[in-house]
């Protein structure tokens, strides 16, 4: 059963109107059928009843001067007329006979069974009852069912011998089933027919459905361009449907391409805001040390010829310092604004960092800081391009030597694994505060006076163009790890680009 | 005035023969009881048509059940010619004049035979089986179908009221043989002429019936006619009668009969009969069947 429910959720509308349709139609047909059946049941055997009765008071007639005569020959000729019937075909008298005051045979139209002179006994079976100066009983229990028949042989008002007549049922039970089998095939016929009509329909209304099926999957596939309607001109629930769909196609198409305006819309004005922050910031960074250069050269213009050598000396030192920190701004800015595709050719990134450490050597021995180099197994060489990996080390061990307090240690870690190469600087620095590292990478986001402001955006993005990424574990007052990894080897992707670079 | 004398002869004469000839001098009437050729109804009109035409007269066929019928019949004058059994025209010989006009002759000769049959799968084999059995006689005033078997049980000093468990007339040999082949009584006497014929017509019907004696040969039952009959028309009659064998028609119908011919016969043919009947007389005063009265009156 459950699995019969099961499976009929599974199965087309087709098939589910098909078997709907046949299912009430043999259902109707079933109802009427039983009722119908039972009706002509009843008739017939009603029927059946008054041919007894008939049959029997006809006989009782008949037989009153045959049996005066006492011809026993022409009596039972009597008989068989009775039993062999109006040559309709039906036969359904059973037997007939008269017997006499005794109840003794006269004659039987079963002479062999109930020769003449033996007692025919009533069958004991059934309720007798009164019926048309007769009596009649059924002996219901028999098989097939036959109704008993009585009625007196009478002359001149005196009864001289009693009519017997049974009415066999038997001929019920063949037409009966005949006409079950006629209704059975009946019901066949309607319920395929059923089915015919239930598929045919539900091949109507499905049609449609299934056009707004592809119709609905071209939409999902992102397909919004195809103006193709589901056509369905029939003003019904589908119709409806169908008008409903195509609306709803016009209005998703119609509001994807006002997003995708809108989004193009809002990339160009953040490319404007953006352009506008870099100017800002690059503004920024560059009024600071002009503005330096610029009083510097003012001190030095108004110095009288007594002032001392060593104020302009001191003035000179500042004016070409703040020249080199306004170069260096220039120079990052140029890095990140027009960045150089990387060239990538196999190098021992341990060989990178051991060189930016060398490099750093002097910065962090006037600081009394020290790097802690910990290079770890190497496989492989990292297809990298050296100069850029050279660039994010430095701008990293540079940043973490200067978070860290005099006498502190930066440690430099590197490791293979999962086919990539990493590189973790770490410091025990005060740490970036939480709503810092969000925009970390960002342009312009530095905290410390005297950089660029654009070292770690350039770092994240020459890591990104190597396909690697930089990760940033960072808490208050503990230090901060920046851990950067590179493909060991250069996406396809990325090689074809490089070899169009 | 010899030719007016004449004359007057000729209308005498005409009146004469006009009386003579009954009611209808144009009209002959045969009666003939199933007893002989049921189911032959068209082969009794076909013979009446025949004598009929044959001779000159406008034959009518009157049928009726029993001998008894008939024989009323022959004493009112009712019929003038009639098939009657051999029993039949002793009695009616004696009381009412009739008269033997012809005889029919199978291969055998102008006789037939009583046959006593049984259900094909009885186990009776004699008449003295039957005792206490359920018997059917075809007609009281019957030779083959009563007469006979009577006179033998009359010879050991028995009726067969006594003898049988009971007894009916069918009024048909054709009857007595289906009464026997349904099992509706356990055994009959029967006509042989009709028991052979309908073992042609109703094979199934014979097939499930025995023959377990069979009588000597008697005088075929003859054609007779009613006392009075001018005879000229009985010697008209009688001439069609023996005539019929050199007519292609009348050889048809013969065949169709199972007859060869029909013949004079001689009232003395009959002594046989007569002599049974005297034995059954004894036990029964006037050797015809005594009337059984009907079991719900008794």
């Amino acid at each position: 059963m459950k699995a019969a429910t099961f499976s009929f959720r599974r199965w087309t509308l087709g098939a589910k109107l098909a078997a709907t349709f046949s299912a009430v139609i043999l259902l109707v047909v079933a109802i009427v059928s039983l009722s119908v059946m039972s009706g002509i049941r009843r008739t017939i055997e009603q029927d059946l009843r008054e041919r007894g009765a008939d049959a029997t008071h006809n006989l009782a007639r008949l037989s009153a001067e045959l049996v005066l005569d006492d011809d026993l020959w022409g009596l039972y000729k009597v008989l068989r007329d009775v039993v062999v019937g109006g040559g309709d075909g039906e036969n359904v008298v059973a037997y007939a006979a008269v017997v006499d005051g005794q109840g003794k045979v006269l004659a039987h139209s079963a002479p062999d069974q109930h020769p003449i002179g033996s007692l025919l006994e009533d069958p004991a079976v059934g309720e007798r009852r009164a019926y048309r100066s007769g009596v009649d009983w059924a002996a219901t229990g028999a098989t097939p069912a036959v109704h008993h028949f009585a009625s007196p042989v009478v002359v001149d008002g005196q009864q001289i011998a009693t009519a017997r007549v049974g009415i066999s049922l038997r001929h019920l039970e063949p037409t009966i089933a005949r006409m079950r089998r006629a209704v059975l095939a009946l019901a066949m016929l309607l319920g395929a027919l059923g089915a015919l009509v239930g598929l045919l329909v539900s091949r109507r209304m499905t049609r449609p459905l299934s056009e707004l099926g592809r119709a609905a999957d071209r939409i999902a596939a992102g397909d919004l361009d195809e103006p193709s309607p589901v056509r369905w001109d029939e003003r019904d629930e589908i119709g409806a449907l169908a008008e409903r769909f195509n609306l709803m196609a016009t209005r998703l198409r119609d509001s994807q391409r006002e997003a995708t305006e809108a989004q193009a819309r809002l990339v160009r004005s953040e490319r404007l805001a953006s352009v506008g922050e870099c100017a800002g910031s690059l503004a920024h960074e560059i009024r600071n040390p002009l503005g330096a250069v610029v009083a510097a050269a003012k001190m030095l213009c108004a110095q009288t010829p007594q002032a001392e050598t060593y104020d302009r000396e001191r003035l000179a030192g500042v004016i070409a310092d703040e020249a080199r920190r306004l170069n260096v701004i220039l120079s990052d800015f140029l890095v990140f604004a027009r960045p150089r595709p990387p060239v990538r050719l196999p190098h021992s990134m341990n060989g990178v960092v051991a060189d930016v450490i060398e490099s750093m050597r002097l910065d962090e021995l006037s600081a009394g800081k020290s790097i802690d180099a910990r290079c770890g197994w190497e496989g492989a060489p990292c297809e990298m391009d050296r100069d850029q990996i050279t660039q994010v080390l430095w701008n990293l061990v540079r940043n973490a030597l200067e978070a860290t307090p005099p006498g502190g240690q930066v440690t430099v870690a590197t490791a293979q694994r999962d086919g990539s190469s990493a590189v973790e600087v770490a410091d025990r620095g005060p740490g970036i505060p939480p709503d810092r590292q969000r925009c970390l990478f960002e342009p312009f986001q530095s905290s410390k006076r005297g950089g660029s402001g654009l070292g770690l955006a350039i770092a994240h993005r020459i890591v990104a163009a190597h396909g690697g990424a930089v990760a940033v574990d960072s808490r208050l007052g503990e230090g901060t790890r920046i851990i950067v990894t590179v493909p060991l080897r250069s996406a396809p992707a990325d090689r074809g680009t490089n070899e169009a670079a | 005035m010899p030719v007016a004398r004449l004359g007057i002869l000729v209308a005498a004469l005409l009146v004469a023969v006009q009386s003579a000839a009954a009611a209808d001098p144009a009209s002959l009437r045969i009666a003939i009881t199933p007893v002989l050729v049921e189911n032959h109804l068209d082969l009794n009109r076909k013979l009446v048509a025949y004598l009929g035409e044959k001779a000159g007269m406008n034959a009518t066929l009157v049928q009726r059940r029993s001998y008894k019928q008939v024989s009323d019949l022959l004493e009112r004058s009712e019929v003038d010619v009639a098939f009657t059994c051999g029993l039949a025209y002793v009695i009616d010989h004696e009381r009412l004049g009739v008269e033997l006009l012809a005889t029919p002759q199978v291969d055998e000769g102008p006789v037939y035979h009583a046959y006593t049959i049984v259900p094909a799968d009885s186990p009776i084999r004699a008449l003295d089986g039957l005792r206490g059995a359920r018997f059917a006689f075809s007609d009281p005033l019957s030779n083959s179908g009563w007469l006979v078997p009577a006179h033998a049980l009359a010879r050991v000093g028995l009726t067969p009221e006594a003898f049988f468990g009971r007894t009916m007339f069918t009024y048909s040999h054709a009857a007595s043989v289906e009464a026997v082949a349904v099992r509706f009584v356990d055994g009959a006497s029967v006509d042989s002429y009709v028991y052979d014929a309908l073992r042609k017509v109703r094979p199934g019907l014979v097939e499930r019936t025995r023959i377990i004696a069979r009588s000597s040969p008697h005088p075929f039952p003859p054609l007779v006619v009613r006392r009075g009959l001018p005879p000229e028309m009985k010697d008209r009659l009688r001439a069609v009668l023996l005539g019929m064998e050199h007519d292609a028609r009348g050889r048809a119908l013969l065949a169709e009969m199972g007859f060869v011919r029909f013949g004079l016969i001689d009232d003395r043919a009959f002594d046989g009969i007569r002599a049974m009947r005297r034995v059954v007389a004894e036990h029964y005063g006037d050797g015809r069947a005594r009337p059984v009265a009907p079991a719900a009156l008794r």
